[in-house]
């Protein structure tokens, strides 16, 4: 959708309101995936896809309502009528918002391109084509692969009835893959995505993957506890949903949060981090082009949650903001780890002992006071001693809060488009982060796992 | 035919309703793709049409945050050529549309034909013609917003009238499922489901040590209606769960150690949902889900032999139970939904199955477990109701904590994690209750659960008989690539576990 059809479409939609206040989001998406396993295509699938959302408000009472739509009919309007008509009339059902803030003007926005053509038209013919590539790759390295290609063209829309407009076009291309060898004894991790399918060959994805899963193999038992540990890039990004759920205003200043402090106070302001830590999100990132715009249209643009090690921003909804009588803002539309370019070979050659952990699954918060996490290593995890590789490990279970490791820095490495492994299966608008390898001094494993 | 959705007109009474969109002839469209299909030289073909309707309400405190409605109406095309799967999907019901789609599913099919793979060959089944209807009682759409925001912030204002409960949030979530099935085999198969949850939180906040604690509801969803948010008692539990929130604070920190367990059903169906509805799996047990999912140490070479819990282990399957959330009368293969074993008197048995994976392992039956969560996504295997059968046990929760020194009764669902292959396990809850000499003493804190999945389950010596029997469950439960979510439900009675390992999760703020 252009950015005049957008338009064209939105004011149409908001023709149809009576009420003064009337927000409409539209999504058009197509969205298609080949998946293979044990060496062969499985399902496969395409689907177009357009949902309208209308938010109507009666006073300071607010509903939506939204529906997939046909947008091609020819007699499309009546169901968008319709559909406004049932948002306002939900409205006047609904109950006062105490949290009621009128909508958004028109603003300014930051350029931002995300769209790719080539990668929004890819054919079904080209996605074979590059899993069977993946595949002879896997088979010429004797290991077995399991994965997705995926390639995704959406086009969002926000729009309101004081003028604001803001249309983000954009397209994902994906390939992840895991490499098991075919007596089960090793396995392999790898994940490329972008805005452009060009910009990766999923081959050598393959080679990585297959590379891990046979250096995997024959893990041994190390016992459970505390080891400095190089976390590779994928796995910094694995625990790092956990942060981005902390870093926000109205928890800490509820007294929710590792964020807060005694007596309704922030931890804002105390250097919490190691003084190497910088995080920051930034739509116009250049490997992470993310939307330029939040909560309710609200602009985003470059802004930093921790610099030199200190908590210097919390996220504010645009309610939280006018309560505390602060802008708006950061909008976490991707995460920035600023690094410090040290390889990954040399953290490991300064390591007297210690392990590198590749990635991590099944991350899940245990207690919110503390950043607590629980979660386990998958895919590699090695075992380092006098500066080098020894063995591989098998994989743990840890507690750990990345909050607590944050300040556990030993050296960091160059930053590396990553998505979080589970939350990057979750559609097209997982987020981006840029993150580097991490050394810490001690990570917190606390029990062993059989799982390979 | 109609070309385009059409909603009714938004009365204040339909208003509460997502805008549903006028019927068009499903049999006569479904008709024409799989004709469309088989000119194209499908050799199997099957259409989905399918409308999902959802409203949810969330507030907090004494204000209501957010209300949607939800509606999505649209249909899925899968042929099988070349032994080889293609889908597309789409929302528009127009002559050149449908042709379109089941163009580019064919297409999708001959492209991936030229990947070296094993055809698929599905498993035989008789053309079902059938209507099924899902247990309910009262359609929840069309109850007032009104009456469903007064009982949530009813449940929140009872919350916070207990001294130190300083935040509640309350949530009602329902679903609608209108679904219609037609295959090149002949089956036509139209399903109606219902499903509802309604559910709060309350945290407990101590300023002055910049501490907190949070109790979530025991209530859980189900496929049920209206009914079900009637019959359970919120306003009772929810000044329960906020002194409890409130006594979490002071509560005793757990000494870590080994630990005799007794697990309430609305927390043991989340550890019978992990280490044995996934487990179970067949796709995964072979290497299908091995990027994402993961794979299983239920191997098929384990099929009658492995020892997967001790004699009081039962697990069954059952897409038939009454209320479950994976109960329906046909899978999205058009195959009738039945009940199983997976292990029995501790035995691994049997595996979750769809058409397609019959091929894959000798002896398998079609389980009748595929399942996409929309009309646009892919059909796979997902997880039936899986439930611990307590056969005729009568014992009571009492009595299998009368029988334990030192232990804890665990209630509610908390931090939940488990490994790719399904071993290694840690799980959290909502309340722990130390148990001393045979009777619950204090409340405990910060305390999880780790362990291996057979030798957790093979520490079991004790289930409590039908009397005590709860169905818990999810409403979304993930799987596979692209994500998708399903609904299901675990039964159970409360069950006892001797010396498992209890883990202290407390620690000093980093």
């Amino acid at each position: 959708m252009t950015r005049q059809e957008a338009q064209a479409l939105a004011g149409r939609i908001l023709s149809f309101a009576t009420l003064p206040e009337v927000e409409v989001s539209i999504e058009v998406a197509r969205r298609a995936h080949l998946r293979f396993a044990r060496n062969a295509a499985s399902t496969s699938g395409v689907s177009q896809s357009m949902t309208v959302r209308v938010e109507a408000w009666r006073g300071k009472r607010k509903a939506a309502v939204s529906a997939g739509m046909n947008l091609a009919a020819s007699d499309r309007d009546q169901g968008l009528r319709e559909l406004v008509a049932q948002a306002e009339a939900l409205a006047a059902l609904s109950p006062e918002d105490r949290e009621y803030l009128p909508l958004l003007g028109p603003q300014k926005y930051l350029e931002v391109s995300a769209y790719d053509a080539a990668t929004a038209d890819m054919p079904a013919a080209a996605r074979a084509k590059a899993v069977g590539e993946a595949i002879t790759a896997a088979q010429a390295r004797n290991v077995v692969i399991g994965g997705i290609l995926r390639n995704s063209a959406i086009s969002q829309v926000l729009a309101n009835s004081k003028g604001l407009f803001a249309h983000f076009p954009s397209t994902q291309a994906s390939f992840t893959v895991t490499a098991r060898t075919s007596d089960g004894t090793g396995s392999g991790y790898a994940r490329f995505s972008s805005g452009k399918a060009a910009s990766f060959d999923p081959r050598e994805a393959v080679a990585i993957a297959a590379r891990k899963a046979l250096d995997s193999r024959g893990a041994r038992e190390l016992p459970p506890g505390a080891y400095t540990t190089i976390l590779e890039p994928q796995a910094v990004a694995d625990l790092s949903p956990s942060l981005m759920f902390a870093m926000n205003a109205r928890s800490a200043d509820e007294g929710r949060s590792v964020f807060a402090s005694t007596e309704g106070k922030t931890r804002l302001g105390e250097k919490i981090f190691d003084p190497r830590v910088t995080i920051y999100t930034d739509p116009q990132h250049p490997v992470a082009p993310a939307p330029f715009y939040g909560s309710d249209g609200y602009p985003t643009a470059k802004a930093y949650l921790a610099r030199n090690g200190v908590l210097e921003n919390l996220s504010n909804s645009r309610y939280w903001a006018q309560q505390k009588g602060r802008p708006p803002g950061p909008f976490f539309v991707n995460l920035i780890l600023e690094g410090e370019g040290q390889p990954v070979d040399e953290m490991i050659a300064s390591t007297e002992r210690g392990l590198l952990v590749t990635s991590f699954w099944y991350v899940r918060g245990v207690d919110p006071q503390q950043g607590l996490v629980t979660g386990l290593t998958r895919d590699g995890s090695f075992y380092i001693e006098k500066g080098k590789i020894q063995h591989p490990v098998k994989n743990f279970r840890f507690n750990e809060s990345l909050v607590r490791i944050l300040g556990d820095v030993e050296s960091l490495g160059t930053p590396q488009r990553v998505q979080s492994r589970e939350g990057s299966n979750y559609g097209d608008g997982s987020l981006a982060m840029v993150v580097p390898a991490l050394k810490v001094r001690s990570f917190r494993f606390t029990s062993l796992s059989d799982a390979v | 035919m109609l070309t385009r959705r059409q909603f009714v007109a938004a009365s204040a009474a339909a208003a509460a309703l997502p805008a549903p969109a006028a019927e068009i002839d499903r049999q006569k469209f479904g008709g024409q793709a799989l004709a469309l299909a088989k000119k194209a030289g499908a050799a199997y073909a099957d259409i989905r049409i399918n409308r999902y309707r959802n409203q949810s309400l969330f507030t907090r405190e004494q204000q209501v945050q957010n209300i949607t409605s939800n509606s999505s109406y649209g249909y899925g095309v899968r042929v099988l050529k070349k032994g080889a799967w293609g889908f597309a999907a789409s929302p528009d019901f127009s002559d050149k549309t449908l042709a379109e789609v089941v163009r580019q599913a064919v297409e999708i099919a001959e492209a991936n034909s030229a990947i070296p793979s094993p055809a698929v060959k599905l498993a035989p089944e008789k053309p079902h013609r059938d209507q099924w209807r899902s247990a309910h009682k009262i359609d929840p759409f069309p109850i007032p917003l009104e009456k469903k925001v007064e009982l949530l912030l009813k449940i929140n204002q009872t919350a916070q009238k207990v001294k130190g409960a300083r935040f509640v949030s309350s949530s009602m979530v329902f679903a609608g499922e209108d679904k219609f099935f037609a295959s090149s085999e002949g089956s036509l198969i139209q399903q109606d489901l219902l499903r509802s949850h309604c559910s709060f939180s309350v945290t407990a906040v101590d300023s002055s040590r910049g501490e907190f604690a949070s109790r979530e509801s025991f209530a859980l969803p189900s496929q049920r209606g209206w009914e079900a948010i009637e019959e359970y008692p919120y306003i009772q539990e929810a000044e329960q769960a906020a002194e409890e929130a409130v006594q979490k604070l002071s509560a005793t920190p757990v000494e870590p150690g080994l630990y005799d367990l007794v697990l309430h059903p609305t927390h043991l169906w989340l550890t019978i949902h992990e280490s044995c509805g996934h487990p179970t799996e067949l796709d995964r047990a072979l290497g299908y889900e091995a990027n994402f999912a993961g794979t299983s140490f239920l191997t098929p070479d384990k099929l009658g032999k492995f020892r997967y819990g001790s004699k009081w282990i039962h697990m069954v399957a059952d897409r038939t139970q009454e209320y479950g959330l994976a109960t329906v009368g046909y899978d999205d293969d058009g195959v009738p939904s039945q009940r199983w074993h997976l292990i029995r008197d501790g035995i691994f048995v049997d595996y979750q199955t769809t058409r397609e994976q019959v091929a894959w392992v000798p002896g398998m039956k079609s389980r009748g477990c595929a399942h996409a969560d929309s009309w646009s996504s892919v059909v796979f295997q997902r997880m039936p109701n899986v439930s611990l059968d307590p056969l005729d046990s009568k014992l009571t929760q009492e009595e299998l904590i009368a029988d334990i020194k030192n232990g804890i009764l665990i209630l509610g669902d908390g931090s939940f994690s488990i490994d790719q292959q399904r071993y290694n396990f840690q799980f959290g809850g909502q309340v722990f209750w130390a148990i001393r000499n045979g009777k619950k003493a204090g409340m405990l804190r910060d305390v999880a659960y780790q362990a291996r999945t057979p030798e957790f389950w093979n520490s079991c010596d004790g289930v409590a008989g039908q009397k005590e029997y709860l169905l818990g469950g999810t409403i979304g439960d993930a799987k596979g690539e692209p994500g998708q979510s399903n609904p299901v439900s675990h039964g159970c009675p409360p069950a006892r576990f001797r010396q498992v390992n209890i883990i202290n999760t407390g620690r000093k703020r980093p």
